[in-house]
C-alpha cells in the first residue's frame, strides 16, 4: 500500500523473500519425495529412516521444524500481503472487459493453489505428525508394531548399512510408519485428497520454480528455456513421486507390512470405505 | 489492400466528468467506418458527430499519432492499446475489427493513474519515478565528441532496446497487479548499461524502485502480461536485470565504505 512509512519493505525485497522461502520449500520437497519413495522398498527401509529422523537430537529436529515453519509462514503471509497490495493497486474501478495475452492460468491462480496447499499441509501434518505424536486416531496401534535391524551400529551408520562392526547388530521395536501410510492410503478418499492436492502443487510449482530465478534476477532469453526445463522436470519428478505412493497402495503395488502387529486396512472401494480416523481394531 | 471497406461498430465507452465524479459506460453506434482509418480517427469521427448533436465529445489522450510519444492510453476490449501486438492505439487500424463487433473502451486502470476525464489518466507517477533517478548527471553545454567514450556494440544495443520504452503505461494497465516493473526496469537498464550512467547506477535503482513503491504500484509476479502488450517489445529480461542490480546495490549500501571511525 502506498502509505509512506520509513520501515516499509521495498517491493523488490519482498520478491526476493518469496523466492528464497520458496526455494527452501522446493529443496525440502526433493528430500521428502526421496524419503517417500522408500515405500516401494521393504517396510524396514522407511521405518528405519523414520526412526533415524525421530531419534535426531531435539535441537536439530525442532530447529529444522521451526525453520520450515518460519519459511512457510513468511511465504504464505507475504503472499497474502502482496495480493492485498496488488488488489489495491488496481484502483477503485476494475476493468469491465478482461483479457489475458500471455500469463498461464497456473501463474494467475498462485494464491488459489497456495490456499489449497496450506489447507493440505495442515491436514497432512495433523494426520501424520500431530496425531501420531499424540497417539490419536488409533495411531497407538503402530507403536512398536514392527522390528527393524540396524547393522553396524545405531543412528545414521545403521541406516546406511555400514558393515564396520557386525557385532553391533541391533534390533528395535519401532513405530510402523510403513503400515500407517499404507492404511491411510487404503482409504480411496484420503488418496483422492492427496492426489488433488498434488495436482495443485504441480500447478503452483509450474509457475513458482522458474519464477524464483526471475525474482532474484537470473533470467535472459538464453537461460529462460533452461530454467523452464528445470521447472518442468522438477514438477513432474516431485509431483509424480508424491502421487506414486497413494497410487501404489491403491493398485496393490505396495503391499501391507507382513511383520506388523498393527491392524491392516484393506484397500476399499470408495462407496463403502471407512472414515479416516477409523482404524478397525482386530 | 486498395479495396475500400467500411464497418459498423457498437462502442461501450467509459465516460467520467472528472476524477472525483462517478463514471459509467455509454453505448454509441458508429457506422461506415473506413477500415483504413486508425482507432483514434474512428473516435475523432464519433466526436464530430457528438459535437454536431450538441453532446460532450469523448476526451482521450493523443499527440504524435505515429506511435512514438506514448500519449495515447486506452484499454480496448481489456487490452491496453488493443488487440494487435507491438502497436500503440494510434497505430491500430480498424481493419483489425469485425463488422458489427462490440468494442469496450476503458481508461488505463491503476490507482497511481487516476482518471482525469473519460479516457484520460494522470501518469504523473511515471514522471516522479523518472525524477528519482531516470537521468545521468553530466556537464551540459557543447556536445562532446561522439566517439570519445568507447561503448561496446552489445552494450549500446541493450541500452537502445531499453530506451525504446515510450512510458505509455500499458505495462501497468495490463499487469494483473498494476505493477510498473517493466517501465522502471527499462529506464534502469537503459541508463545502468551505459558508461555515462554507471556512476549513479546503485543510487538510481534504489531511488527509482522507492519512487515506484511510494506511488502505490503493485508487485511484479512474473506473469509476463506487460511484455505481451508493450508496444515497444520490452521484455522481462529488463526486470530480471533490475532485480539483479537492486540486490547488488542493496548489499553495497549495507557495506558502504565510509572511511570514518565512529566517535
Amino acid at each position: 500500500m502506498s502509505e509512506k512509512c520509513c520501515c516499509r519493505v521495498p517491493s523488490v525485497v519482498k520478491k526476493y523473500l518469496m523466492a528464497v522461502t520458496g526455494l527452501v520449500l522446493v529443496l525440502f520437497l526433493i528430500v521428502h519425495v526421496v524419503g517417500n519413495l522408500q515405500m516401494f522398498q521393504a517396510p524396514e527401509k522407511i521405518n528405519t529412516y523414520a526412526h533415524l529422523l525421530h531419534s535426531l537430537p531435539p535441537v536439530a529436529l525442532w530447529g529444522f521444524r521451526l525453520f520450515m515453519l518460519l519459511c512457510f509462514v513468511v511465504h504464505f503471509g507475504l503472499a497474502i500481503h502482496l495480493k492485498m497490495e496488488n488488489l489495491a493497486a488496481r484502483g477503485p474501478e476494475k476493468y469491465a472487459a478482461n483479457a489475458t495475452r500471455y500469463a498461464a492460468w497456473s501463474a494467475r491462480a498462485m494464491i488459489l493453489s497456495g490456499i489449497v496447499l496450506l489447507a493440505f499441509v495442515v491436514f497432512h501434518i495433523l494426520q501424520f505428525t500431530v496425531f501420531k505424536e499424540a497417539g490419536l486416531c488409533g495411531m497407538a496401534a503402530y507403536e512398536g508394531a514392527t522390528t527393524i535391524t540396524a547393522v553396524g551400529g545405531e543412528g545414521i551408520f545403521g541406516y546406511l548399512g555400514q558393515h564396520g562392526n557386525a557385532e553391533s547388530t541391533l534390533s528395535y521395536k519401532v513405530f510402523d510408519v510403513y503400515q500407517m501410510v499404507y492404511n491411510a492410503f487404503a482409504n480411496p478418499w484420503i488418496s483422492l485428497v492427496y492426489v488433488v492436492s498434488m495436482i495443485c502443487l504441480f500447478s503452483h510449482l509450474s509457475h513458482g520454480v522458474h519464477s524464483m530465478f526471475q525474482s532474484v534476477g537470473l533470467r535472459n532469453e538464453k537461460m529462460r528455456p533452461i530454467f523452464r526445463g528445470i521447472a518442468v522436470v522438477y514438477c513432474i519428478a516431485v509431483c509424480g513421486g508424491l502421487i506414486a505412493v497413494p497410487a501404489g497402495v491403491l493398485t496393490g503395488i505396495i503391499k501391507p507390512n507382513p511383520n506388523t502387529t498393527a491392524p491392516i486396512v484393506e484397500v476399499s472401494c470408495p462407496c463403502c470405505s471407512a472414515d479416516a480416523c477409523d482404524v478397525p481394531a482386530k | 489492400m486498395s479495396e475500400e471497406k467500411t464497418i459498423s461498430l457498437t462502442l461501450k465507452v467509459w465516460r467520467q466528468k472528472s476524477g472525483s465524479a462517478d463514471g459509467h459506460f455509454e453505448t454509441y453506434k458508429v457506422s461506415d467506418v473506413s477500415t483504413g482509418s486508425s482507432f483514434l480517427e474512428m473516435l475523432d469521427i464519433l466526436n464530430e458527430d457528438l459535437v454536431a448533436q450538441g453532446k460532450e465529445p469523448i476526451a482521450f489522450d493523443h499527440d504524435c499519432r505515429e506511435g512514438i510519444c506514448g500519449m495515447c492510453s486506452m484499454t480496448i476490449n481489456g487490452m491496453p492499446h488493443g488487440p494487435l501486438p507491438g502497436v500503440t492505439t494510434c497505430q491500430l487500424h480498424m481493419r483489425h475489427f469485425k463488422d458489427g463487433e462490440t468494442v469496450t473502451i476503458e481508461p488505463f486502470r491503476a490507482k497511481p493513474f487516476p482518471v482525469i476525464r473519460d479516457l484520460i489518466v494522470d501518469r504523473t507517477a511515471f514522471d516522479k519515478i523518472i525524477q528519482a533517478g531516470g537521468f545521468v548527471s553530466v556537464r551540459t553545454g557543447s556536445a562532446i565528441d561522439a566517439n570519445i567514450m568507447p561503448i561496446p556494440k552489445e552494450v549500446a544495443d541493450t541500452a537502445m532496446d531499453a530506451a525504446e520504452c515510450i512510458g505509455c503505461g500499458a505495462c501497468v494497465a495490463a499487469c494483473k497487479n498494476a505493477s510498473a516493473m517493466l517501465f522502471v526496469s527499462s529506464k534502469v537498464t537503459q541508463l545502468n548499461s551505459l558508461p555515462q550512467g554507471k556512476p549513479e547506477k546503485d543510487k538510481r535503482v534504489l531511488a527509482m524502485v522507492k519512487a515506484m513503491d511510494d506511488a502505490g504500484f503493485g508487485n511484479c509476479s512474473n506473469l509476463g502480461e506487460c511484455q505481451a502488450v508493450c508496444p515497444k517489445g520490452q521484455t522481462l529480461d529488463f526486470i530480471a536485470k533490475m532485480n539483479r542490480d537492486y540486490a547488488v546495490a542493496s548489499v553495497k549500501k549495507l557495506f558502504k565504505t565510509t572511511g570514518k571511525r565512529k566517535a
